[in-house]
């Protein structure tokens, strides 16, 4: 069964359905958000509260977007949601020249193991864009929807966070 | 793009304990869909409404039953008679159908007697009929009542033959 067929089920009400699309999309919305905090718990609890506004709001889901793209909003609407809740939410920033920054695939494996500590350090929405475009594959489009910004504002950060990763990996190069 | 095996740690992804603890919460919160039963919010008020309904829909069928014996009850002797009559016929004719369908003598006429003692019967229920329409039901014009008794005794009579002389079956 395709998931366009769960989902209209899923509309219907059916809670097979929806555990169907459960099942697809909780891993990777699990561990996209993950990304943002250390404490399990909080995000078993948004990934929780996102599935259960999914459900609550299908009938508005008109389908135009991947549902996927859809969860993750709501997923990303929940951590915002506690996050102004806590007041610890950083504010973005995106002051900083950009220019694309090219993949050298010879480098790619050894780039990867010391990102993960770098994007930690970066604020939460280029984490986010860097995340959900490089790793989950999202398109700006998508992106621009899911964090509400627009979707030049989405490459434009992008382009700016890859280039502060290039700038510390160069820097890390001429250290060694 | 970086895939995401390869960018994510391990303790990252969803274990399968966790992933089942989220749904069965998420599960605790959002409406299956259930009979229509399980729709109803207090269904103990339900209960007790269903219960009360039971026993107004018995006290009624009561209430209107004693009226109907009541009003039977007032009716005159000539009336009553009439329909003890009626009744008797009526589940007789019930529990012995063959005495209803018999052929007449016109389309069977070697078969004698038997055959005659329906057209009688025949006969006698499409008098009684015609009188019973004519004295609508509850018309207590001696004469014709005393008729009607006539020709209920008659038909009895030849259906008591009828079954004394062994030409119904039971």
């Amino acid at each position: 069964m395709t998931e366009e067929l769960w989902l209209a089920q899923a509309k219907e009400g059916n809670q097979r359905a929806f555990k169907a699309l459960y099942e697809i999309h909780a891993t990777p919305l699990y561990r996209f958000l993950r990304q943002f905090t250390s404490d399990t718990e909080e995000v078993e609890e948004w990934t929780q509260r996102a599935f259960i506004k999914a459900f609550e709001h299908l009938a508005s889901f008109d389908g135009r977007s991947r549902f996927s793209s859809w969860l993750f909003k709501l997923g990303l609407n929940e951590m915002r949601m506690d996050r102004r809740r806590d007041s610890i939410v950083p504010m973005v920033s995106i002051d900083d020249g950009a220019s694309p920054v090219d993949n050298d695939k010879s480098e790619q494996l050894e780039w990867r193991a010391t990102m993960r500590a770098w994007l930690e350090e970066l604020d939460e929405t280029k984490r986010m864009v860097f995340l959900l475009y490089e790793v989950e594959g999202y398109s700006h489009a998508e992106i621009a929807s899911m964090l509400e910004i627009g979707e030049s504002t989405s490459r434009t950060i992008l382009t700016r966070t890859k280039q502060l990763l290039r700038v510390r990996w160069k820097k890390e190069e001429n250290a060694r | 793009m970086i895939r995401p095996d390869e960018f994510y740690k391990p303790d990252e992804h969803l274990d399968r304990p966790t992933k089942r603890r989220i749904w069965i919460s998420i599960q605790k919160r959002i409406p299956a869909k259930r009979p229509l039963l399980f729709f109803i919010n207090d269904r103990r008020s339900f209960a007790y409404g269903m219960a009360a309904t039971v026993l107004v829909y018995l006290a009624s069928v009561g209430a209107i039953t004693v009226a109907r014996r009541t009003i039977e009850n007032a009716q005159p002797t000539a009336i009553q008679v009439d329909k003890a009559y009626q009744t008797a016929i009526s589940e007789f004719e019930r529990f012995v159908p063959s005495v209803a369908s018999a052929p007449s003598y016109n389309q069977i006429p070697k078969q004698g007697e038997l055959v005659a003692r329906n057209d009688q019967l025949r006969m006698l229920d499409e008098a009684i009929v015609a009188l019973r329409n004519e004295t609508n039901g509850n018309d207590v014009s001696p004469m014709k009542r005393s008729r009607l008794r006539q020709l209920y005794s008659m038909k009895l009579h030849i259906l008591q033959q009828m079954i004394e002389q062994g030409e119904i079956e039971l």
